[in-house]
């Protein structure tokens, strides 16, 4: 087993590398240089030159990759060139926002998914089935950012319910549940727009999985002994259902870190996606290398893992 | 206050053992002082840092930096009848040598940083070597070229030595605010461009503010320095700048009723302000042009009377209407109206295509096929242009341009290029025609576009114009004892530059704000938007 | 069960349906809106008119026209009015031909005056072009790079499978941004960049199938019976992973729709003014207001992607029988 377990961490430190790698490669290839030059006649262009010689980018290529990555692997990912601090600590600022954006669009994902994709599959082809299947079809086609922008013109302008962007109320004085108010209040329009498509996706995934399960010899021995179809739902099906569900959990982690940009710019959010996004008009090297990474092993993580659960939860991949 | 998400956990945490308790907040209120007096200022972008060696540039940080920090003189945006005065600001008075060569500076006396310390010569000395020091590669670095040495010649007075007398001594002696060597002076040079969280740890300044707080991407706060320098204290207790990366989210805010000021609208966004109850709109100049520059090494553009038939061509005026909506001038050259050293004969050229056309027919440019586009030799008058993919209004007027010279029977291709490297094609002349803005320099010193010493890496001479005689006015306007005496030269290069039009100078955009009509003293001007912050002041808070 | 078959055959049938209506809309555009879909009439007269907005026109001999609600001749004048604003042409500057003409815009305009049906159905010819040959670019590169890796020994599989995770791990939003901003943005650039961003499922796909299916009974006989390596690939591995890569496909072309728009919402892909779906609700932005331009591209978005989606279910329910129901 720990050798199993060890073959798998170096494979994903490979692969991290290899991403790191080719992020750096990539972001040399940009056009122009790094750090914002001001807009003004009285700054010659010479002046991008002495500015890389003053971050030491006028070094040859293979001494920076060699220092960039020794001092990364001591956790120093260098300055970022636009917001002259750690790009660590530029990514680590944003991070928190983009988890709390992400889980609580893969709450809503989650919870919504579950409970209409149970209540669809209770009954296959009756009233409810029907119409939420059509309802999911349509909600899952959705793109985020539309919705984003129809959330915003009806729910922020037309019928302002909540606020139009950002993260909280400038100059909120209150309690801490005045603030917390607050924050939800600003996270509900992009959850929202994230999980809403998302959860009618997962609707049709739980109901698709309860359906394959119900033709299984063993729930079939269920009903046979009598269990109620709540029963036979909630005890045995679910339960076998969990593995697939799993599995789609993975899907979604995989893209938390990266999966919601125009979501994150339509609603000012100061996420990860919107840090790399100006990263990238600034050319900040460090920041955008980081936030690659960063999101490398995101997407490893999550599928590792839900390579993991799947194993320790569906007997047939478990045993086999 | 910033809600950070560490905090937040914190708060959550809180809340939570709260409501386990049963007491969910219901304490005593404290006693209530009268409300203070808040403004917030909304910015598309965020502070980008404290030291402006390493991080100014940027308008909107400049702007914040003006209210931390002092220069010696503060510019005033008095220059409709003569060059803009340098009011006294740290420095009380300035005398310059009789050889031209010497400035001094005499300080104030009560001039003091945040902490208490006086303002010093030596202060004076140390922005300068910093100014000039390679490591740190100060963006403006130029201006102190001419500056051989900086004297100490006793605590509150300072002498900058020149190599040459030139006409923008003061200015750029001045330019750069005062750093504070007592607090500043331990980091090597070698470290300032990575060690920005440094300085804010270290910050005192001298300004009428201090930086209170600053949650980067979220919100800058300022509240009155207790211990400034200048003779006015803020009419108001705090100003908070929220930070919404999103131009168009940011004036959602505004009318929201979140935002009390906002600098840089759009004209359609300007509709939207005036009507609203809450807002006023501030109407300023802007100090600068937008253009279309055609690069003279490519044909037919090195041709002077092709220039004028497409400046001809493009109806300006129809763009300013659909796309300032009357809030912007058509251009004429680059002095703007109402400036002092504007050529008070010169006119834009008329919307004419009938003239462009026979320009061009003379040219030889004919539709020899009948499909409504001209050619010469078998080739189209085709050009591409090229533009910031991220300016909207930039994009638009390329659209509705290419419409407008269709009619005259130019083929145009609109190219948009992302910001950076747009900065790579003006450097290398990869263009044929581009559309562009520029912020004027007060000093009116044309060299960097027009003078063909600035062809190449040192200047934005990106379309190769050359004309002697506008490099030897140039250069003479440089050599004048003081720039109001250079006005004849300045308005020949105007008539030069309107007859060979090496740009087709296309608007003069008004700068355009939002303000909260409770919100007083606000003056936004081609300098600032909110220059005079800490005159502003709140009605309803006096009340 | 028959009841069944014909369910989802209808499913397909209407997958199809709305995918043919919207793709024939879209090259029939020329016939079905007169107006060009670039051009800006008269824009500070007619922009941001609303749904069913009529204009009366006024051809300039210039060659190119004006517009104003009404448009009345006086004398040796012609009279723009409404809106706001007068305005006033000598009649000798009137293209005499035929001075005066009427528009009507039924889907309302942009912000600079532009048709929106007119950029609604030449921008869904540049949306669906582009995703269905970024999707055809993802299988080029997916399925044989996947058929490699599935029929390869041990080392090269493990080498193919490593470039195909690198590939996956690295942030499809960190390249699609970094490869727009390196190569000049254009309709050839979105392909290559959602193409070149969107093989590897397609790969993973076409690897794990072929695995499946190496391993079954009639190709261990072929091989048995002598059959080779690429002829066993071509005749007997291909047409066994179509079925999946089919569903695949048309999944990937609902994905790719709505990638393209993201990628023009957010500036980085097709360059306007060429019209997009996604140009044209990045159009919309600050212009809440006027929710017509946001509204029908989203709408021929969503219904493009659903069209998709309803293929795909329905190819997967056609290779799959074995489904009950749970409470029967």
């Amino acid at each position: 087993m720990a050798k199993v377990l060890a073959r798998r961490l170096s494979i994903a430190a490979a692969l991290v590398l290899a991403v790191v790698t080719a992020a750096f490669l990539l972001v040399e290839a940009l056009p122009g240089g790094p750090g914002a030059l001001p807009e003004d006649p009285r700054v010659p262009p010479a002046q991008a030159e002495r500015l890389r010689a003053a971050w030491g980018l006028d070094r040859p290529l293979g001494e920076r990759y060699v220092r960039f990555l020794l001092s990364a692997l001591g956790g120093d990912w260098g300055p970022s060139l636009a917001q002259h601090r750690p790009a660590a600590e530029v990514i680590a600022g944003a991070l928190p926002w983009t988890l709390l954006l992400s889980g609580t669009a893969l709450l809503i994902e989650l919870a919504g998914g579950l409970a209409l994709g149970l209540a669809a599959a209770r009954r296959p082809g009756g009233a409810f089935d029907r119409a939420s299947s059509v309802g999911t079809l349509a909600l899952r086609a959705v793109p985020g950012f539309w919705l984003a922008l129809l959330l915003l013109s009806a729910f922020a302008l037309r019928w302002p319910l909540a606020p139009a962007g950002g993260v909280s109320t400038p100059g909120l004085d209150g309690g801490p549940f005045a603030r917390l108010a607050d924050l939800a209040a600003h996270l509900a329009l992009p959850a929202l727009a994230i999980g809403l498509p998302a959860a009618a996706g997962a609707a049709r995934f739980v109901r698709a999985a309860l359906l394959e399960i119900a033709g299984e010899p063993f729930l079939a021995a269920a009903r046979a002994r009598g269990l109620t179809p709540r029963r036979v739902l909630f005890g045995h099906a679910l339960r076998a259902a969990t593995a697939p569900l799993v599995q789609l959990l993975g899907f979604s982690l995989g893209g938390v870190l990266s999966g919601s940009l125009a979501v994150e710019v339509v609603f000012a959010w100061p996420g990860m996606g919107r840090v790399v996004f100006d990263a990238l008009a600034a050319r900040d090297y460090p920041v955008l290398v980081a936030g690659a990474a960063l999101s490398a092993v995101a997407v490893i993580a999550a599928s590792a893992l839900a390579e993991l659960a799947h194993a320790a939860l569906d007997p047939r991949v478990r045993d086999a | 206050m910033a809600l950070r998400p560490g905090r937040f956990v914190a708060t959550l945490g809180a809340a939570l053992l709260a409501a386990g308790c049963g007491d969910a907040g219901s304490g005593p209120e404290p006693a209530r002082e009268a409300a203070p007096a808040v403004a917030t200022v909304g910015t598309t972008v965020d502070l980008a840092g404290v030291n402006e060696l390493v991080s100014g540039g940027v308008r909107f940080t400049n702007e914040i930096l003006d209210q931390l920090f002092l220069s010696l003189l503060a510019e005033q945006p008095d220059w409709a009848e003569h060059p803009p005065t340098l009011a006294p600001s740290l420095a009380e008075s300035r005398e310059l040598a009789a050889d031209g060569r010497q400035l001094v500076f005499h300080l104030r006396a009560d001039a003091r940083w945040s902490d208490g310390a006086p303002v010093t010569a030596e202060d004076v000395r140390f922005t300068w070597r910093a100014q000039r020091a390679p490591e740190i590669a100060w963006a403006y670095a130029q201006s102190k070229e001419a500056i051989e040495d900086v004297e100490v010649v006793d605590a509150r007075t300072v002498r900058f030595r020149f190599r040459h007398a030139y006409p923008y001594q003061v200015v750029d002696a001045n330019d750069g605010r005062i750093l504070p060597e007592h607090a500043w002076s331990a980091l090597p040079f070698e470290s300032w461009r990575r060690s920005e969280p440094w300085f804010r740890e270290r910050l005192v300044t001298s300004g009428p503010f201090r930086l209170a707080a600053w949650d980067p991407g979220q919100e800058i706060v300022l509240e009155p320095n207790p211990e400034s320098s200048g003779t006015t204290r803020p009419g108001l207790d705090r100003v908070v700048f929220r930070v919404v990366p999103d131009a168009a989210a940011l004036v959602e805010r505004l009318l929201a009723g979140e935002i009390d000021f906002l600098d840089g609208l759009t004209p359609r966004d300007a509709a939207r302000v005036e009507a609203s109850p809450r807002l006023r709109l501030a109407v300023s100049d802007a100090r600068q042009f937008d253009y279309i520059a055609w690069n003279l090494r490519r044909a037919p553009f090195d041709d002077p009377e092709i220039r004028l038939a497409l400046t001809l061509g493009i109806d300006r005026q129809a763009l300013v209407d659909a796309l300032w909506q009357g809030y912007a001038r058509v251009a004429a050259g680059p002095v703007p109206a109402g400036v002092w050293a504007r050529d008070p004969e010169l006119a834009p050229w008329p919307y004419d295509p009938q003239r462009a056309r026979e320009i061009l027919a003379r040219r030889g440019f004919r539709d020899a096929d009948g499909d409504g586009l001209l050619e010469r030799d078998g080739k189209p008058l085709a050009f591409e242009l090229t533009t910031n993919s991220a300016n909207r209004l930039r994009v638009e007027a390329a659209v509705l341009i290419r419409d407008q010279l269709r009619r005259i029977g130019v083929t145009v291709q609109p190219r948009l290029i992302e910001m950076n490297a747009l900065g790579e094609v003006m450097r290398s002349g990869g263009f044929e025609a581009l559309l562009g803005g520029w912020a004027i320099d007060t000093t009116l010193d044309f060299r960097p576009y027009f003078h063909s010493a600035s062809i190449g890496d040192e200047g934005w001479n990106t379309i190769a114009y050359r004309n002697p005689e506008v490099d030897r006015l140039l250069d003479e306007v440089r050599a004048e004892p003081d720039l109001a005496s250079a006005r004849p030269r300045l308005v020949r290069v105007q008539r030069i530059l309107h007859a060979e039009q090496p740009y087709t100078f296309l608007w003069e955009p008004r700068r355009l704000a939002a303000v909260a009509r409770d919100l007083e003293g606000v003056e936004v001007s081609h300098l600032s938007a909110f220059g005079t912050l800490a005159r502003w002041s709140r009605r309803s808070a006096r009340d | 069960m028959p009841e069944r078959r014909s369910r989802r055959d209808l499913t397909l049938r209407a997958g199809l349906a709305v995918l043919a209506l919207l793709t024939l809309a879209t090259l029939l555009a020329p016939v079905l809106v007169r107006a060009d879909p670039e051009l800006a009439l008269d824009p500070a007269a007619t922009a941001l008119s609303p749904p069913g907005a009529r204009f009366e026109t006024l051809r300039l001999a210039a060659g190119y026209e004006l517009a104003a609600p009404r448009v009345v001749r006086s004398g040796d004048r012609f009279r723009l009015e409404g809106r706001g604003r007068e305005r006033e042409v000598p009649a000798s500057a009137v293209d005499p031909a035929r001075p005066l003409g009427r528009v009507k815009f039924w889907l309302g305009t942009d912000a600079l005056g532009r048709d929106v049906a007119a950029r609604l159905l030449h921008g869904g010819r540049v949306s669906l072009a582009v995703a269905g040959a970024s999707v055809a670019l993802s299988l080029v590169l997916g399925v044989p790079l996947g058929l490699a890796a599935g029929l390869a020994r041990r080392r090269l599989d493990t080498l193919l499978l490593g470039t195909i995770e690198t590939a996956q791990a690295f942030p499809r939003l960190f390249l699609l941004v970094a490869l727009v901003a390196i190569v000049p943005a254009g309709v050839g650039t979105t392909v290559a960049v959602l193409g070149l961003t969107g093989w590897m499922p397609v790969a993973r796909l076409v690897r794990a199938e072929t695995r499946r299916v190496r391993a079954s009974d009639f190709v261990l006989a072929a091989r048995a019976a002598g059959v080779g390596r690429t002829r066993l690939a071509l005749r007997h591995l291909l047409p066994n992973v179509a079925a999946p890569v089919a569903i695949e496909a048309s999944l990937a072309m609902g994905a790719a729709v709505t990638t393209e728009a993201a990628l023009s919402f957010l500036g980085l892909g097709v360059p306007p003014p060429v019209p997009s779906w996604g140009n044209l609700i990045a159009d919309a932005r600050g212009l809440e207001a006027a929710w017509w331009v946001a509204l029908f591209p989203g709408l021929a978005l969503v219904a493009t992607v659903i069209a998709c989606g309803l293929i795909g279910d329905a190819l997967r329910d056609r290779m799959d029988p074995r489904r009950g129901a749970l409470a029967g």
